[in-house]
């Protein structure tokens, strides 16, 4: 073949001996194809694309346009909250918990709040206590609505977005009414919260979940999940057993999208979670459309919870009485709570100070990435993107 | 330690014990006392341990002869917290899982005691719609200079990022991790470890930009 090129070309140009022919390079791909080993491609995907919802970078190994392999790689945003909090106040670890997983900041807060309170013994007040789980609640539903929205426009679906951040913009003036931010809170204080809330506030809120279970909750699903493109975009894509997802670690719709009733509201309450009625929606075939589904009903869960804890509030104080000098005896505690997204753990460790000898954060999203090459194999990149919205994935939780 | 101090002290662990007492009462599991480390220190109320714990100690015991497990029951968060010595840890593992039914690893945590390094293992089990029954926490105690732990991926594949991370901050090196490599820190990162207490950070210290008014 080479003789033949250098007497077509002719003399005094140099030809290269190992260069392959189109007609070589088409026979060997076709020759390949048919042994099974096919071309790969190591592509890029991010860490500035819209679809990874922050800064996440995904190592894909493609064989043509299917996954074979799909390694995250984080650590963009990675602050090392754990080591900044060591010589810090307890006071002062509260605030910047919120900066982990900014959309749901409650959250947050009552992993931390719960531990210190754990260790200490310190019981919050009956009132103080329902107003935790209402804003609890409230939080849920409003990272369920970023959820939607941002989840619909990872499937192309653009207005569902602006629908979602309609109510949730609703939910986050009412935040900021009590707590004086939209975002990130400082509401829970070690011991109760900052500030009880007035009548008039809860009526506006009644007034929102009237709207919201009247008219906006319906049309979500007209609009997206009962829509036909959505159901072929998630079926089916994604799929997690239940065996991969414990032995995974995986917690929260991710856990229970696998058919796995497990809650950590029910199975290891943390506030008075037990005094309310409210069910736990699970999937069956652990896809991204029952991971889809088990959002959506919670959303309507947390309002029932709200519900009855309006109906049921107490009088009283919102504080407990606390020493001038908040120093938890020596000692160690894993506390935890059902977060939106999964398990968020807080494993502090004090040495009798002001503030912790060590705190490690068990985050939700961390664990779920390591199902993404599981998720991702064998499917196309667009339902990649699928399958990272499906576990709803905040960076900042990711990397601390 | 002042007067003061040390009575706020003891109020808040009559506090805690008392509320222990309540809630084990209620079979809530959870209570509200402190555990010492490792045994050692902050139990003196005694936080009362659940039947089953005993009966799974017992259990553990018969079949790891010789092993000082050191139980520690935390009331404040119903963990069992347990020694496990590094070499044996493997067959702790697979036993904890396999026949004591852990099935599920809740954390992973690295911790540095200044004379040595530790990794803590929070385990459970995942049942559905199942209260867990035993919530049991391994300590493994590493060296600080030599710091080495066996990988427990193929056991709980939920260690693979975790062990990944505890490595990248805290330099703890485990055996048999199939992709042992930076997860958090950049790659041109300075050296060091920053979750161990000694590290310094080696970067100049950024001035502090006040802007005038």
């Amino acid at each position: 073949m080479a003789d033949q090129i250098e007497r077509s070309i002719g003399a005094g140009v140099q030809v290269i001996e190992d260069a392959e022919t189109m007609e070589e390079a088409l026979r060997r791909a076709h020759l390949e194809e048919q042994a099974g080993e096919r071309r790969r491609m190591l592509v890029n995907f991010g860490p500035q694309h819209p679809s990874t919802h922050g800064v996440l970078r995904v190592l894909l190994t493609l064989e043509g346009e299917t996954v074979i392999d799909a390694q995250p790689d984080i650590g963009y945003l990675h602050r090392n909250w754990e080591k900044i909090v060591e010589g810090w106040t307890y006071a002062m670890v509260v605030p910047f918990s919120d900066r982990n997983d900014y959309l749901a900041a409650i959250c947050n807060e009552q992993a931390v709040v719960g531990a210190v309170e754990r260790l200490m013994g310190i019981e919050v007040p009956e009132r103080g206590q329902f107003l935790r789980v209402l804003v609890f609640e409230l939080q849920r539903l409003t990272s369920h609505l970023i959820w939607f929205g941002t989840f619909a426009m990872d499937m192309g679906a653009t207005t569902a977005f602006l629908h979602a951040f309609r109510e949730r913009e609703r939910c986050y003036s009412l935040f900021e009414e009590i707590t004086g931010a939209r975002l990130l809170y400082n509401y829970l204080r070690i011991g109760g919260l900052r500030n009880d809330v007035p009548d008039s506030w809860l009526k506006k809120l009644e007034q929102f979940l009237d709207d919201f279970e009247k008219e906006a909750y319906p049309s979500y699903w007209d609009l997206v999940i009962n829509n036909e493109i959505f159901r072929v975009r998630t079926k089916g894509i994604g799929v997690i057993t239940p065996e991969q997802a414990i032995a995974y670690g995986a917690s929260g719709p991710v856990l229970r999208g696998s058919g796995i009733r497990w809650d950590l509201r029910k199975v290891d309450p943390f506030l008075p979670y037990d005094q309310f009625e409210f069910d736990i929606p699970v999937g069956t075939n652990g896809d991204a459309y029952d991971r889809a589904i088990v959002r959506m009903k919670e959303m309507m869960e947390s309002v029932k919870i709200i519900r009855q804890v309006m109906k049921r509030l107490p009088d009283g104080p919102v504080m407990a009485k606390l020493p001038r000098a908040l120093r938890p005896p020596k000692g160690q505690v894993y506390n935890r709570v059902e977060s939106p997204r999964g398990e968020v753990g807080v494993y502090l460790i004090s040495d009798g100070g002001t503030g912790p000898y060590r705190i490690k954060w068990r985050s939700p999203c961390f664990t779920h990435l390591m199902l993404l090459p599981v998720m991702a194999r064998g499917h196309l990149v667009a339902d990649l993107v699928t399958c990272i919205g499906s576990i709803d994935i905040v960076l900042g939780e990711v990397d601390r | 330690m002042t007067d003061e101090e040390r009575k706020d002290q003891a109020a808040a662990a009559a506090k805690a014990a008392a509320a222990a007492k309540a809630r084990a009462a209620a079979g809530e599991g959870g209570g509200a006392a402190a555990g010492g480390e490792g045994g050692g220190d902050g139990g003196d109320a005694g936080p009362v341990m659940p039947e089953r714990y005993q009966q799974f100690l017992d259990a553990l015991g018969k079949e790891f002869e010789g092993v000082d497990f050191a139980p520690a029951y935390n009331a404040a968060d119903g963990f069992l917290y347990i020694n496990v010595p590094r070499d044996r840890l493997r067959e702790i593992a697979l036993y904890l899982r396999d026949r004591a039914g852990l099935n599920y690893l809740r954390a992973l945590s690295g911790v540095d005691w200044m004379d040595r390094l530790q990794v803590v293992y929070h385990l459970t089990r995942v049942e559905p719609d199942t209260r867990p029954e035993l919530l049991v926490a391994m300590q493994v105690d590493v060296d600080r200079d030599q710091a080495v732990c066996p990988s427990l991926v193929d056991v709980w594949p939920t260690a693979d990022f975790n062990e990944r991370e505890v490595f990248d901050l805290f330099g703890i090196r485990f055996e048999g991790h199939p992709n042992l490599r930076r997860i958090l820190l950049p790659d041109n990162w300075q050296g060091g470890y920053p979750l161990r207490k000694d590290f310094v950070d080696k970067r100049p210290k950024r001035q502090r930009k006040i802007r005038p008014r």
